[in-house]
């Protein structure tokens, strides 16, 4: 069986860099990025150069053909402070653009980077013990211009999925909500605020797993909500005890089963943190 | 007491012009716009012409100064009624943004957007295959078309700067306001053959007065923090519709909403002759 065509956008960032070596085996892949280095400023191997903020779609639209799938992590930042909310109204931007070359080149579905932002308002909530669980369906609130971002291209995906501006032709797509993608938050913990720590712990998106909720966005039949609608949005973080996004729906739509959980994966160093916290322990 | 300064943008706008008698009786107005006649044609005296797409506000900045509030129906139209321009849907957006940006500067206290029932009109789709009841502005905006998704961008702009996360703790004070439908013929054209969309009009219905009380209400009431103390709400512009299938409950709690008006009253005899054909027809299945 012929592999299956994918394109990933924002190929030489982070988050891409995290699934590449994986994907490369699964998939007959096409890199695209406004650059072929990574962050170390390493060649990225079979990067195409392309701008998606163009809004000349022709410029680009010739990768999208014949594409099964698109995994958009194409993310642009800005220079200067002052800048930030322009810089988040471009990624806005890119997000449509990419949606639309999809839709006009038949892609099956798009499967979008965003991030736990999208609704980070709750955290603070969270943190303040107002509210104990973040649910994927609850109103995207953030307090920020990064949130908001991620929350409009969201609902801009939702827009999409429904059909109704395309004659009723439908883009399939989920909103990957990712978490905290790195080894190294517990390390940065101490006694002094747990609550960082759960946070870490809670948020914590292994590689392997990030490799499966992303290969099972883009494998799942069937994403439709009970409304017909092809569209989801899932935490992608790993089946941390510590969790405070519910992966629930992912497990139940695409049978996402995280093998990593932060709790065991940091052991080690946990228990030294806690024994260090334990000695300040209230006394009965 | 002197009158309160208020900003009025898209003052010669539909929205806009339908207030316009009874706020500029009640405040010291400013009243900008891109154009300075309305819908109509007619002038519309005292307007300043200053475009707020303009990513330099500088160049309307001095107009926000000293005021008290503002209120937000600029809109770049949608010429296409299937609302399928994302870009003119973006530029809305940014405007937003520089109204927002400008008033955070210009030590504004509070500004009362002007939104649309499209916001989350998706659950429209819903509601009249019989799967949902009421929408309340609380939930999840969800909408099918670009012209919603420019609101709802514009709404969760506006919680974010209410927060004063991005601005050093300054929280904008906003209001959203979902206008319904602003028209006195609603009921027109009613057929006994669709209900339905008789039910949507009645429900959708906002009356001038109704529209006026709203808007003073959401600029004028003292506190309007949230149950986190973030000065942000989402109400829907409609009247006090036995036909409603938009909540005003929030509105009624907060600032004190009560609208006059009730479309089934206000057009009984339109709909009277259109249920009464409806009563035949169901009478003659019989």
């Amino acid at each position: 069986m012929p592999k299956r065509k994918v394109l990933i956008t924002g190929a030489a960032g982070y988050i891409a860099g995290r699934i590449l070596p994986d994907f490369r085996e699964r998939y007959d892949l096409t890199l695209l990025d406004v650059k072929t280095t990574n962050r170390q400023g390493e060649e990225v191997e079979g990067v195409v150069t392309a701008d998606l903020l163009d809004r000349n779609r022709d410029a680009y639209r010739k990768h999208f053909s014949g594409v099964d799938t698109v995994i958009h992590s194409g993310f642009t930042r800005a220079n200067k402070p002052e800048d930030q909310f322009w810089a988040e109204h471009n990624n806005v931007a890119m997000a449509h653009n990419v949606y639309q070359t999809c839709l006009e080149e038949n892609i099956r579905r798009v499967v979008v980077i965003s991030s736990n932002h999208a609704a980070d308002y709750y955290e603070r909530l969270i943190w303040a013990d107002k509210m104990e669980f973040v649910t994927p369906d609850m109103p995207p609130l953030s307090d920020n211009y990064y949130g908001w971002a991620k929350a409009a291209y969201e609902l801009l995906g939702f827009a999409f999925a429904t059909g109704n501006m395309n004659n009723g032709k439908k883009l399939e797509n989920v909103q990957l909500r990712i978490g905290g993608p790195r080894e190294n938050d517990i390390d940065r913990a101490s006694a002094d605020d747990l609550k960082n720590m759960h946070r870490g712990l809670g948020a914590y998106l292994s590689v392997r797993d990030q490799v499966q909720l992303t290969t099972k966005s883009i494998e799942t039949e069937n994403i439709k909500d009970e409304n017909g609608i092809p569209f989801q949005i899932f935490y992608g973080v790993s089946g941390n005890s510590h969790n405070f996004w519910s992966i629930a729906n992912a497990r139940k739509i695409i049978g996402y089963e995280p093998e990593d959980n932060s709790q065991i994966r940091f052991a080690d160093k946990i228990a030294n943190i806690l024994l260090e916290a334990q000695k300040n322990y209230p006394k009965e | 007491m002197p009158k309160r300064k208020v900003v009025l943008t898209g003052a010669t706008g539909y929205i806009a012009i339908r207030m316009l008698p009874a706020l500029q009786e009640r405040y010291d107005l400013t009243l900008l716009d891109v154009k300075s006649t309305d819908p109509d044609g007619n002038e519309i005296s005292g307007v300043i012409k200053t475009d707020l797409i303009n990513r330099d506000r500088d160049a309307y900045r001095e107009y926000f100064a000293g005021v008290d509030a503002v209120i937000h129906c600029g809109f770049k139209g949608t010429v296409n009624s299937s609302h399928i321009d994302f870009w003119k849907e973006l530029d809305n957006v940014t405007m937003c943004y520089n109204v927002y940006q400008t008033c955070i500067e210009e030590n504004v206290r509070r500004l009362v957007m002007m939104s649309s029932n499209h916001a989350a009109d998706y659950y429209e789709r819903l509601i009249w295959a019989d799967k949902m009841n009421l929408v309340t502005p609380d939930m999840n905006p969800l909408t099918d078309n670009f012209y919603g998704w420019g609101k709802i961008s514009y709404e969760a702009l506006g919680f974010v700067f209410a927060t004063g996360q991005m601005t050093d703790g300054k929280k904008l004070q906003n209001v959203q306001i979902r206008i319904g439908a602003p028209r006195e013929n609603v009921a027109e054209n009613a057929s006994p053959d669709n209900l339905k969309a008789l039910h949507r009009g009645l429900g959708a219905y906002l009356s001038v007065r109704d529209q006026t009380q709203l808007v003073v209400k959401s600029v004028e009431t003292e506190n309007i923090e949230d149950e986190n103390g973030v000065p942000f709400h989402v109400f829907y512009g409609i009247s006090g519709n036995s036909h409603r299938f938009w909540s005003l409950t929030n509105a009624r709690k907060i600032i004190g909403y009560e609208p006059e008006d009730d479309s089934q009253v206000r057009f009984a005899d339109q709909i009277g002759t259109v249920i009464t054909a409806a009563q035949e027809k169901e009478s003659g299945k019989q």
